[in-house]
């Protein structure tokens, strides 16, 4: 088969897969971004009392001329047309504190917080699957026994404890990995020695991360796995009298997995708001650790602009996650066509 | 209890079971069976559920989990694959003995192709390549008969219908040519002129490819059909053996008797108002033995009063039409339905399912809402009434479900349903209610403790005892009985359908008999409507009905085999089995909690 | 064969019912059948109810796991709500001399802060910290949860729609990142903090209720309810919400569990109430002594994992109680 058409073949069950999940998602950003905007409402004070608190004092009147100067004396509704054209100009308003727009400052530090959550993502979806496959394949004997109370006292521990005492395991008492940071300050590193300086930095963190996750896959899996084996098509493979391996492959885990990728999605969530503690407690220069030090210097228009924007990353990945449904799980795609 | 073995000595021996015991743990599965299959013959495994036939086929091909533990011998051509190492077992499993399973939805992989499951089993025995699989594969559907094989290899199992499941199931079956071929209940999740064609096809493929064939079914009208001899089964233990012409002319074992008796024919002449069904009465002596006893008596047969006639009708159902919306439009789901209930009746209503009979009996009951025409119950067009006013017609029309298991509410225990209904009707006193109550589980055959039981204590039979019980407290003049004995076993069954025989004459009752199986109809009732596609195609008395069937549609019905007992869900009722919830692993769904 | 015995028509009499309906009903009943058959023997008196409830505890008791997380909670309960008995005053006060280890004065046992706090105060209240967010949390989500998943639920059409569109708002937004927000927008008190956390994890029950009712609504049971003549909130309430308590109990439990380890995590952040002590600021003050002072965040660490960990005992053990069907499913 040429590869032009193989390609077309691809791309149109990719677009058509993917549309629908898109379309569906646009009602959610929407209602994503009222709700920004009512929380941008309730901050206690505006932008004029900030520059009206910076500059000392002023009068009733120059605070009023401020206000009609800055658009805030319009209604709620006026307020939230301009919020949606300054959203359209794909901007989210500037910060004092920085120095440059919001967008900036975000974007600066965005790409740290998405190695350090795909790094995480990988680790806890490998070994959590990995884990629970053993786990489900063994049922009720000691591997089993074994594995589920260590993977449930994982669950139970709090993600910047685990990370404290990684700490104190790795930096301080073996002194195998560096305590936090993003990467040899001073070094002058480039290509791949900088890479895999940057590594170094980024496994503990990226670890104590995916700690909980690894835990909550593998507890998935474990369940998912149990529930395919007990199911017939599982009887009939055997009944062909596959190989067990062949079994567990093509038959068990195609089906068990597929669980998982819905709940994927809603997991980015979750990463996200991980990645602001662990990034706190090992100075991983990412949206996380700028998420605090808005909260400590009360920059409303930071916070509500990385809460936004991790929004649309998790309704972005959703978006994907349910396309890549679609293509694994052939029922999806008759049950939207035939309704 | 003895087994009474014919082997035929000419015929080759296939399969030579003996003495096989499956235990689980304490629980004892098969108390020690023995049978053989020869060459080119169809042995029939037939019992009731539970009676561990099943759990044989499957420890045959050593299918069963691992807690199992199985003893005896299973002599397969001189292998005992009781003992052999697994490696042997998976060598000989697809490709020298086959299984085909109940339900075809759920055993085949609804990930991977049709074409790629078929290929499976041949790349496995045959070590094809993938294209000569494909090919291979092609022409195994085109052999079970499947129309436009091309496109169904890439097809998934829910882009086909029951039937079509099963022959790729037959077609992954046959595929390495097995010497053994066993079939567990492979028609019973299929409609009623399906059925016809896929025995046919298995009886035809152990024929081309001189197969034993065992053949595990519940049905004796499929025995009597298809099976050279027949092993009876009850409780673990097989009661009776022998030829099929030697146990249906000549039963020995009370058992086997009972079974016969109680399974309903079409060409047999049993009607409710001239006698009951045989029921089977279980002893179980000291020391373990099980003591039989039939029991069975005659109905005066009831002249019918020449007053009925001149009634008005209970039910008049004139020109009734029920649509429901879908993408390309308004389907009618009844459409254009007339008949009457008399008094004192009872009018049976045949179809196949998705012929819309559920949704009849919905619309009559007013939980749906009809498009046109009328409902007039006792000259009331109920039809046209709020549901306000709708509720004071209730306690006249009254339901049965099919489903025992999702019928009762899990939570309620057995006084709370019913006091619920009461109370709803305006019984203030609790004294006079818990008196009614006692009163109408002793009609039903239930003893005064169960009363505070909660559904899941009962059997499935007990369960439609309580449904019976709930829609007679109110002591309505019609009940609709939709598919009530249709989940049930024979014996089972005939016990039900005599209680409600017997209470129609106590109470006064009339009755609306919808099922799928045509001979519980010919026995139970007095007219018969046959439905077809939302229309009635024909109507008449419930014996002429079958000896001179004008509609086509009756006449397909009628030659096919006698009916599976348990049809294929109905868009129309959804079975309420557990929860949405427990189907996704709880976890899953609490696992976004994460910090 | 009974005997038919003529007598009158039932009386089903209700004061309220329309004249003509009983007119009806003398009609329909009196007219064809000759009557209500008499028992021929005395009625029998209701038999002894059993006690109900049992089953469920006993299956909860039988489980090891279950009595062990039973148990640390309700000692650890019991710790909370005797804290003032135990460290009357507060515990963020200086009282004693900076950096005592566990062990070595008594009447410290588990020593002092970098400013002189007794740790063990500072666990005894934080477990009532803890507990409190926890329960409320939980509380405000199992409220508004199954409120909405019902009504979706229930009513369908557009309402779920819509419902479903606020439920889809809350789940796609990362829950900590909006409490960090919320919280930092409005005050940050320990009861705030308890009830955002709430209003951060209803969706999850609302989903659940939901997908609940969507099933149970088309259960032949509820079919029989009302064609007994039920009315709707008889078969909500009576119906349809008893089978919805079972997974509305284990996501509460799971939620306890989760908001715990949130405001941990905020307290630990600084974000959190500044004038209560919890678990989580224990541990953030001791964080720049983790070298030289690991008992700091040590001990209120395993204070947090040994709550959790017990609560999700129960979580579990609830699971297999509450449905057999699932028991050996979960890890």
């Amino acid at each position: 088969m040429p590869a032009s058409t193989l390609y077309q073949r691809f791309t149109r069950r990719f677009r058509s897969g993917f549309s629908g999940p898109l379309v569906r998602a646009l009602p959610t950003a929407a209602g994503v971004i009222v709700l920004n905007f009512v929380l941008l409402q309730m901050v206690p004070g505006d932008a004029v009392d900030a520059l009206v608190a910076e500059a000392g004092s002023a009068t009733a009147q120059t605070t009023e001329l401020l206000r009609q100067q800055y658009g805030l004396d319009k209604s709620p509704l006026a307020q939230f047309g301009d919020y949606l054209v300054q959203l359209g100009h794909l901007s989210l308003g500037d910060s004092p504190r920085y120095g440059m727009p919001v967008m900036d400052v975000i974007s600066q530090r965005l790409p740290n917080t998405l190695i350090l959550m795909g790094l995480a993502l990988a680790i806890s979806l490998g070994a959590g699957i990995a884990l629970g496959t053993v786990m489900a394949l063994w049922a009720g004997q000691w591997p089993d026994r074994v594995l589920s109370s260590a993977v449930f006292v994982l669950y139970s521990t709090p993600g910047f404890w685990i990370g404290l005492m990684a700490i104190v395991l790795f930096a301080v008492k073996l002194d195998w990995l560096p305590a936090g940071g993003d990467s040899t300050i001073g070094a002058g590193l480039a290509g791949l020695d900088a890479f895999v300086d940057k590594l170094k930095y980024a496994i503990l963190p990226a670890l104590t991360l995916a700690s909980f996750f690894v835990a909550i896959y593998a507890r998935l899996t474990r369940a998912s796995v149990l529930d395919v084996l007990s199911q017939d098509y599982v009887r009939t493979a055997r009944a062909k009298g596959l190989s067990p391996w062949r079994i567990t492959l093509r038959h068990v885990l195609r089906n068990a997995l597929l669980p998982l990728t819905t709940v994927a999605g809603a997991h980015l969530g979750g990463l996200l708001g991980g990645a602001a503690v662990v990034e706190t407690v090992f100075g991983w220069p990412g949206i996380g650790r700028l998420t605090l030090e808005a909260v400590q210097a009360r920059e409303y228009k930071v916070l509500l602009g990385i809460l936004l924007m991790s929004s649309f990353i998790v309704i972005l990945a959703n978006v994907l996650v349910d396309g890549l449904h679609t293509r694994l799980d052939p029922r999806i795609a008759a049950r939207l066509k035939g309704g | 209890m003895n087994a009474v073995a014919n082997v035929d000595d000419h015929r080759h021996t296939l399969l030579s079971v003996s003495d096989l015991r499956v235990n689980y743990g304490d629980y004892c599965a098969v108390k020690g069976v023995s049978f053989q299959v020869a060459r080119g013959e169809t042995l029939a495994l037939v019992g009731e559920s539970g009676c561990g036939k099943s759990t044989t086929a499957m420890a045959l091909m050593r299918l069963l989990s691992g807690r199992a533990e199985l003893t005896g011998t299973v002599d397969f051509e001189g292998l005992d694959l009781s003992g052999v190492s697994d490696a042997v077992m998976r060598n000989l499993r697809g490709n020298d003995i086959s299984m085909v399973f109940q339900d075809p939805m759920t055993s085949l992989n609804p990930v991977l192709s049709i074409g790629e499951q078929i290929g499976e089993v041949l790349r496995r025995h045959r070590g094809l390549s993938r294209q000569a699989a494909r090919a291979e594969s092609l022409a195994l559907l085109k052999k079970v008969r499947i129309p436009n094989p091309e496109a169904r290899l890439d097809d998934f199992a829910h882009n086909l219908s029951g039937g079509q499941r099963q022959r790729v199931m037959i077609a992954i079956a046959v595929a390495c040519k097995p010497r053994l071929l066993i079939a567990d209940e492979p028609t019973t999740a299929l409609d009623v002129t399906v059925q016809a064609h896929i025995l046919q096809l298995l009886k035809d493929l152990s024929e081309e490819y001189a197969m034993g064939l065992l053949l595990i079914t519940h049905d004796l009208g499929v025995v009597g059909q298809w099976a050279d001899r027949v092993a009876v089964m009850y409780d673990g233990l097989i009661v009776e053996t022998g030829s099929t012409e030697a146990i249906f002319t000549t039963p020995q074992h009370p058992y086997t008797q009972g079974l016969l008796g109680a399974s309903l024919r079409l060409d047999s002449d049993t009607h409710y108002a001239r006698a009951s069904l045989p029921e089977i009465n279980v002893q179980r002596g000291a020391g373990g033995q099980i003591h039989f006893d039939l029991h069975s008596y005659p109905r005066a047969a009831k002249a019918l009063e020449p007053d009925r006639d001149a009634l008005p009708p209970i039910l008049d159902v004139r020109h009734l039409r029920t649509e429901y919306k879908t993408r390309q439009g308004p389907v009618a789901a009844v459409d254009d339905v007339s008949f009457t209930i008399r008094p004192g009746e009872t009018l049976g209503l045949v179809g196949e399912s998705g012929c819309g009979k559920s949704t009849l009996s919905k619309t009559i009951l007013g939980l749906i809402r009809a498009s046109h025409g009328e409902i007039l119950l006792n000259g009331t067009n109920i039809a046209a009434l709020p549901e306000k006013q709708l509720r004071a017609y209730r306690p006249f029309v009254q339901m049965v479900f099919q489903d025992p298991y999702g019928s009762l509410n899990p939570k309620h225990s057995v006084y709370r349903i019913l006091d619920g209904v009461l109370k709803n009707h305006g019984i203030k006193e609790a004294q006079q209610r818990s008196q009614r109550i006692l009163d109408i589980i002793a009609r039903v055959g239930l003893p005064p403790t169960a009363v505070w039981k909660y559904p899941h204590e009962f059997s499935g039979g007990q369960r439609q005892r309580i449904g019976i019980a709930r829609a007679l407290i109110l002591r309505p003049s019609l009940v609709i009985l939709d598919e009530a004995v249709s989940s049930l076993d024979v014996s089972v069954r005939a016990q039900i359908l005599n209680l409600l025989a017997d209470l129609k004459d106590e109470f006064g009752l009339a009755y609306l008999f919808i099922s799928h199986d045509l001979s519980v109809v010919k026995y139970m009732a007095d007219r018969v409507l046959v439905m077809h596609d939302g229309k009635i195609v024909e109507e008449g008395a419930h014996d002429g009905i079958w000896k001179n069937a004008r509609h086509a549609y009756t006449q397909k019905l009628i030659g096919s085999v006698p009916v599976p007992r348990y049809p294929v869900a109905d868009d129309e009722s959804v079975p309420y089995t557990d929860s949405a919830w427990q189907d996704l692993p709880v976890a899953m769904l609490l696992s976004r909690f994460a910090i | 064969m009974r005997l038919q015995t003529p007598s009158s028509a039932p009386v089903l009499t209700h004061p309220a019912r329309s004249g003509w309906r009983q007119h009806v009903g003398s009609l329909m009943l009196g007219r064809w059948a000759p009557g209500i058959q008499r028992l021929t023997e005395p009625p029998h008196a209701l038999p002894q109810a059993p006690r109900s409830g049992w089953p469920v505890a006993c299956a909860l008791l039988r489980s090891p796991a279950a009595v062990v997380g039973l148990t640390v909670l309700l000692l650890i309960g019991l710790m909370a709500l005797s804290a003032q008995f135990w460290y009357p005053g507060d515990p963020l006060d200086m009282v004693a001399q900076p950096l005592l280890t566990p062990g070595e004065d008594w009447q410290f046992p588990l020593g002092t802060d970098a400013l002189g706090r007794d740790l063990a105060a500072g666990i005894v209240h934080g477990a009532r910290v803890s507990l409190l967010v926890g329960l409320t949390a939980a509380t405000v989500s199992v409220v508004l949860g199954s409120l909405v998943g019902a009504l979706a639920g229930y009513y369908g059409g557009r309402a779920d729609r819509v419902l479903t569109w606020l439920i889809e708002i809350f789940q796609t937004t990362p829950s900590f990142l909006l409490v960090v927000v919320v919280v930092s927008i409005t005050q940050s008190t320990v009861g705030i903090i308890a009830v955002v956390i709430g209003l951060t994890s209803w969706d999850t029950v609302a989903r659940l209720v939901r997908a609940e009712f969507r099933a149970l609504l088309s259960a032949d049971f509820v079919l029989a309810a009302r064609s007994v003549g039920y009315n709707t909130p008889w078969i909500i309430f009576r119906e349809v919400l008893p089978n919805t308590v079972a997974p509305i109990i284990i996501t509460a439990s799971v939620i306890v569990a989760s908001a715990i380890l949130t405001e941990s995590s905020l307290a630990f952040l600084g974000v959190g109430d500044p004038n209560t002590i919890s678990w989580g600021s224990m541990i953030g003050s001791g964080r720049d002594l983790l070298r030289s002072a690991l008992y700091l965040t040590a001990i209120p660490g395993l204070a947090l994992v040994i709550t959790v960990f017990s609560l999700n005992l129960l979580g579990d053990a609830l699971i297999s109680a509450l449905n057999p069907r699932l028991r050996g499913r979960t890890a």
